[in-house]
C-alpha cells in the first residue's frame, strides 16, 4: 500500500477539548484562548530564547477561530467524526 | 521622591484586542489583563509617566478620573506583587 504523501493546510479553527457532564460547544474570546494555550504549552520548559517566540506564535493561534468543546465519555470515541459536523 | 516604573527584561507580554497576557519567564507564571489593564500595561511600555495615565485611560474609556486612578493604583501595585514591574525611586 503506497503512502500518502505529507500536505499542509492552513489553520482552519482551534478546538480546545475538554470532558464534562455534557455536550456543548462554544466560540472562545481570543483572550481567553490565548491564555488556555499558554496553559497547555510547554513553553515552561523552554529555554528562554524560544519562550517570546513560542508567545508569539500562541498569539497568532489565539487569533484564528478558537472553539471550547466539552463532550461526554460517551462522544469520547466519535470526536473525530463529530467535529467536522460541528465545525461546519 | 518620584517612582518610576520599568518591566524587568524577564518578562514577555502578547497583546490580543480584548487583553494582554503576561509571562514571567523566571517564575514561569502566567497573566491575563483585561482591556483596561491592557491599555495600562501598553502606556507603561511606551514610558508614558505613571501621573499620566489615569488621564489617558478617561480618554479611551469614557470612566470618572477618580476610577482610573484607583484602576491604575491597583494594577500597578498588583503587577509589582507579581515581580511583572519594577519600583525606581527618582
Amino acid at each position: 500500500m503506497r503512502m500518502r504523501a505529507a500536505r499542509s493546510a492552513p489553520v482552519g479553527a482551534i478546538v480546545l477539548i475538554e470532558q464534562g457532564a455534557t455536550f456543548e460547544m462554544a466560540a472562545v474570546a481570543p483572550l481567553v484562548a490565548l491564555a488556555a494555550l499558554v496553559r497547555q504549552s510547554p513553553w515552561v520548559i523552554l529555554g528562554d530564547d524560544y519562550a517570546r517566540p513560542h508567545l508569539e506564535l500562541l498569539r497568532h493561534a489565539a487569533g484564528q477561530p478558537v472553539f471550547r468543546l466539552r463532550h461526554t465519555r460517551a462522544e469520547l470515541h466519535s470526536l473525530a467524526t463529530l467535529l467536522p459536523a460541528v465545525l461546519a | 521622591m518620584i517612582r518610576r516604573y520599568t518591566i524587568p527584561t524577564d518578562v514577555a507580554a502578547a497583546s490580543l484586542a480584548d487583553g494582554t497576557v503576561l509571562l514571567h519567564m523566571g517564575t514561569k507564571r502566567y497573566f491575563s489583563l483585561n482591556e483596561t489593564g491592557a491599555e495600562i500595561w501598553r502606556m507603561l511600555e511606551e514610558g508614558v509617566p505613571v501621573a499620566e495615565i489615569p488621564g489617558q485611560l478617561t480618554a479611551s474609556f469614557e470612566v470618572p478620573i477618580e476610577d482610573a486612578h484607583v484602576a491604575v493604583v491597583e494594577l500597578l501595585a498588583s503587577l509589582v506583587e507579581q515581580d511583572l514591574l519594577a519600583i525606581e525611586a527618582e
